[in-house]
C-alpha cells in the first residue's frame, strides 16, 4: 500500500520511480515478516520478556503498538478480502477493481482504527507500561519457523541488493 | 439530602469539520451512583456527547467531571477518572494478551508487578474470562472480547464508566451476561444505546436525545411504564 502511495505521489510530482517503490514494498514486507516471525518464534512470553527489558516507556509502547497494528492489519486484510470476494467475481479485469477497493478499504479501516486507538491510549495508559512475563518455552518447531523466516529475510535482502 | 454531580454539562455545542451540528446546547447532570442511558436515533449525538465527556472531542460549553472543570490543565486528571468502552472494542486493546491488557488498568494504581498480575487475574475471574488470560483479545468472540475490554477498564476502578453501545454485536444471552456484570459494579455509568432491553434492565435513568439535544430525562421506572415513549425511542 505504501509503495502504491509512493507511485501515486511520484506521478503527481512528475517523477515516477517504479524501482524505488518496489524496493520500498519489499523492505516493508521484509520488516513485517521479521517482526511477525520473531514474535511467533519467541511467543508472547519471550515478547513480554524483551519488552520489559526496554528502559524507555515510549520505545516499549512503540513496539507494543507496532505488534498490535501488524496483527490488526492481518485481521483487516482477511476481512477485506472476504468482503470483496463476496461482491465481485474474480475474473479477468475484475482483478484490477479488487486492488482498487482493497487499498481504499484498508486505508479507511486504518484511519478509523487510528482514531479509536488514540482514544484508548489517552484514556487507558498510566505512567508506566510493565508486562507480565510468562515462562518461555521455545520448541524445535519454533526454531524451524525462525530459520525459515531468517532464510526468507536473507533471500529478500539479496533481492534488494540486485 | 445533597447530591454529588459526577458529570455536569451545560450548553455544550459541537459541529463536525464538515459543518454538521452534532450537539446543539446539551445540558445534563449525572449524579453519583446513577446508571444513565442515552437513548435516541442514529445521528442524535449520543456518541459525540460521550467523546466530549472523555475529552476526545472539544466543543463549546461547560463540562465538569467529578468536580473538575474541563480545561487543558485538568484533562489528564479527568481522563484518569473515566473508563470508556468503545462501540468497536477491538480497537481499544493495547496489549497482545488479555491478562496484560487488564494489567494496564491495575497498574494505574502502581502496585508491585506480582500484585498487579494477581489483581488482573482476579478481574478476569470476576468477568469469567480467566481461561483466556493468555489469548490475544482479537481472537476472542464478540461477547468474550466485550467482557475482556470491560475487565480492562474496570480494573482501573474508574469513578465514571462511559459506554458507547455496549451491547453492539451481542446476542441476547451475552447481553444478559454483560448486563449482570454491569449491575454488580457500583460505578456511575452513562451509556448510549438503541436497545430497550439495556434501559429496562440496567438504567436507573434515561435521557432521550434528539437532533443534538437532550429532550427529556426520566427515571428508569417512568421509562419502563411508558410503552408509548419506549416505542417512540426504540
Amino acid at each position: 500500500m505504501f509503495a502504491a502511495f509512493s507511485l501515486v505521489s511520484g506521478y503527481i510530482i512528475g517523477d515516477v520511480r517504479v524501482h524505488d517503490s518496489i524496493i520500498l514494498a519489499l523492505k516493508i514486507i521484509l520488516i513485517f515478516n521479521i517482526f511477525l516471525g520473531g514474535m511467533q518464534w519467541i511467543g508472547t512470553g519471550g515478547y513480554m520478556y524483551l519488552l520489559n527489558r526496554i528502559p524507555s516507556v515510549r520505545v516499549r509502547l512503540f513496539f507494543l503498538l507496532l505488534g498490535n497494528n501488524m496483527l490488526r492489519i492481518m485481521r483487516n486484510n482477511r476481512e477485506i478480502v472476504r468482503q470483496i470476494r463476496s461482491r465481485i467475481t474474480l475474473t479477468g479485469k475484475n482483478r484490477l477493481i479488487i486492488a482498487r477497493y482493497y487499498f481504499q478499504n484498508m486505508l479507511f479501516k486504518e484511519l478509523y482504527s487510528m482514531q479509536h486507538s488514540h482514544g484508548a491510549l489517552v484514556l487507558r495508559l498510566g505512567e508506566s507500561v510493565s508486562c507480565h512475563e510468562y515462562e518461555r518455552n521455545v520448541r524445535p518447531l519454533d526454531f524451524i519457523l525462525f530459520a525459515s523466516v531468517a532464510g526468507y529475510c536473507a533471500a529478500g535482502a539479496m533481492m534488494l541488493c540486485l | 439530602m445533597s447530591t454529588i454531580n459526577m458529570i455536569h454539562i451545560e450548553n455544550l455545542t459541537y459541529e463536525y469539520p464538515d459543518g454538521y451540528p452534532a450537539l446543539r446546547g446539551v445540558t445534563l447532570n449525572v449524579e453519583k451512583g446513577m446508571r444513565m442511558a442515552l437513548a435516541g436515533k442514529n445521528g442524535a449525538g449520543k456518541s459525540t456527547l460521550l467523546l466530549h465527556i472523555a475529552g476526545l472531542l472539544d466543543g463549546e460549553g461547560v463540562i465538569e467531571v467529578a468536580g473538575l472543570r474541563r480545561s487543558p490543565k485538568t484533562i489528564a486528571a479527568i481522563r484518569n477518572r473515566i473508563g470508556f468502552l468503545f462501540s468497536q472494542v477491538e480497537y481499544q486493546f493495547i496489549m497482545p494478551d488479555v491478562l496484560n491488557d487488564v494489567m494496564l488498568g491495575v497498574s494505574k494504581k502502581q502496585p508491585p508487578a506480582d500484585d498487579a498480575s494477581a489483581a488482573a487475574m482476579e478481574w478476569l475471574r470476576r468477568f469469567d474470562i480467566e481461561k483466556y488470560a493468555r489469548r490475544n483479545p482479537l481472537d476472542l468472540s464478540s461477547g468474550e472480547m466485550k467482557r475482556a475490554a470491560l475487565a480492562g477498564i474496570m480494573s482501573g476502578e474508574p469513578d465514571i464508566l462511559l459506554m458507547d453501545e455496549p451491547l453492539n454485536n451481542l446476542d441476547r444471552e451475552n447481553s444478559q451476561v454483560l448486563v449482570n456484570l454491569l449491575r454488580d459494579q457500583d460505578t456511575t455509568m452513562l451509556f448510549s444505546t438503541h436497545r430497550d432491553f439495556l434501559v429496562t434492565e440496567l438504567a436507573t435513568h434515561c435521557a432521550v436525545m434528539e437532533e443534538g439535544r437532550i429532550t427529556m430525562v426520566l427515571t428508569g421506572n417512568e421509562f419502563k411504564k411508558s410503552r408509548a415513549l419506549r416505542d417512540l425511542v426504540f
